[in-house]
């Protein structure tokens, strides 16, 4: 009998879990981050960063070395492919005074004023990825350097990711590499946009709608082009942000759209100082931007539909 | 007395879960630690008090993370609270026991956690990949389960005097 009751109150325990857990859901879903849950988040994250940010000191060097040991294989690549681009880049700095014009001229050609011309605090990694399923990292710097959340996180390379937390001291980073990271891209010098999304294979991939009665693809992306943040209307994250590189753009058996796999920007291996942009939508873009990302005004008259297509191209200016 | 320790060590294993364990990812996946110190003290204490820790361990580690909220408070605690039905008549001076339940549970948390999660509309949670880091956590469990069970059995004592 007492058996009886005892698996009774056992099988209550277990209700009462199952609902309280359901309810912490619920409860957090609806009120987000200005709920009681999101108050709670963020003190237990002041209360840990302190420690976490210790232990992070003092577990450096044998951080180091287990990602070595349990790396070796990638690390052994890495090493040989690093030989090669060396090798290479020293037969590419014998060219000496030439390469470095080139490069000036290239890099006048194509801008990327993506990073400084926004507003942006600096901010070291604290702590890497605590879950297995959910890719986020924390920040050292939080509301007292005015980050709030939805703020771009970029690296050297491009967009690592947005805030979707901040407390007094950090914040969290909801990486790009996160299958919940939604992003709205276009190419450099075009309006076209596409939504993109992470894909379990560790790709993001793009679907740009193209128009059918074309012989050809108006959708003019190939391997090697960069992907940049649209800046449209609704979107939280600014304009002009890398956010990967092309690998592959192939028109769809259905040839309405072009579907786009990219390699994104992140390598969180060797990230470890990015930038937070004190942009929020509804503030101006810096000139610069704005001038780099301004697509040629292009009137486009259709001889014969699906054979000729005369286009005109005149760069607008700023 | 007891009390006082037991909520040390689920402070100390949430700490250790979300300050330490990061820096000792193996392939990409980190050990569930507070889910091995809740089977221990599931598997010599009973359900309830497994079920229980579980349960507010997973729910402070829930803080951390950008998964649906509660899920893995949901799934330690579910998983504490089968371990000492599924493990309870076994002998737990068994080493290889141990580490072969911690692993079971540890899969069995990770499932109970994926489903949940989709459920919950959680969509960082992928299929394909879920299961294998599923796999690899567990094995991660198993590795750390012996000496986090020595640990659990010294600070909290002697489990087989206190459960008779």
């Amino acid at each position: 009998m007492a058996d009886f009751a005892r698996g009774g109150r056992r099988r209550y325990v277990l209700l009462v879990m199952v609902l309280l857990s359901v309810t912490l859901a619920t409860l957090n879903s609806r009120t987000g981050d200005s709920g009681p849950v999101g108050t709670a988040g963020r003190l237990a994250h002041r209360v840990v960063q302190p420690l976490s940010n210790a232990v992070s000191t003092v577990l450096s060097p044998f951080h180091d070395w287990w990602h070595g040991v349990t790396h070796r294989g990638d690390l052994v690549a890495q090493n040989r492919k690093l030989k090669q681009e060396l090798a290479s880049a020293q037969a590419k700095a014998r060219d000496g005074e030439q390469a470095r014009l080139q490069n000036i001229r290239l890099r006048a050609l194509v801008k990327f004023p993506w990073q400084n011309d926004y507003r942006n605090v600096d901010a070291r990694i604290a702590r890497q990825q605590v879950a297995n399923y959910s890719h986020a990292v924390t920040l050292n710097v939080g509301s007292e350097r005015g980050v709030k959340p939805n703020m771009a996180v970029v690296g050297p390379l491009g967009l690592v990711g947005r805030i979707v937390s901040v407390w007094q001291g950090g914040s969290t980073v909801l990486l790009a590499t996160d299958p919940l990271f939604g992003v709205i891209v276009r190419p450099l010098l075009s309006t076209q946009t596409a939504p993109a999304q992470h894909a379990p294979d560790g790709r993001i991939s793009a679907k740009f709608e193209d128009d059918s009665r074309h012989s050809q693809s108006v959708v003019k992306i190939g391997p090697g082009d960069t992907l940049y943040t649209c800046g449209c209307d609704n979107s939280a994250l600014p304009l002009g942000l890398p956010v990967g590189l092309v690998q592959q753009a192939v028109r769809a058996s259905d040839r309405n759209n072009v579907e786009v796999v990219v390699q994104s920007y992140v390598d969180l291996a060797s990230l470890e100082f990015v930038k937070v942009l004190l942009w929020q939508p509804g503030d101006p873009y810096p000139g610069e931007i704005k001038s780099s990302m301004t697509p040629p005004t292009t009137t486009t008259t259709l001889a014969k539909p699906a054979a000729t297509t005369t286009t005109t191209t005149k760069k607008s200016g700023p | 007395m007891r009390f006082t320790r037991i909520i040390a060590l689920a402070a100390t294993a949430v700490l250790l879960q979300v300050a330490v364990m990061p820096h000792f990812r193996l392939f990409d996946t980190l050990p569930d630690i507070a889910l091995i110190v809740a089977v221990a003290l599931a598997w010599a204490y009973g359900g309830e008090t497994g079920a229980w820790f579980g349960f507010v361990t997973g729910l402070s580690y829930d803080f951390f993370v950008t998964t649906p909220f509660a899920m893995t408070a949901l799934a330690y605690g579910v998983t504490a609270y089968f371990a000492a039905s599924l493990f309870g008549a076994a002998d737990r001076r068994v080493p290889a026991l141990i580490v072969g339940f911690s692993m079971i549970a540890g899969v069995l948390s990770g499932v109970v956690f994926v489903t949940a999660s989709i459920l919950a509309g959680g969509g960082g949670v992928q299929r394909g990949h879920s299961l294998l880091t599923v796999v690899i956590a567990a094995l991660y469990d198993g590795l750390l389960a012996l000496p986090i069970f020595a640990v659990v059995q010294r600070v909290v004592g002697d489990t087989e005097r206190a459960r008779s």
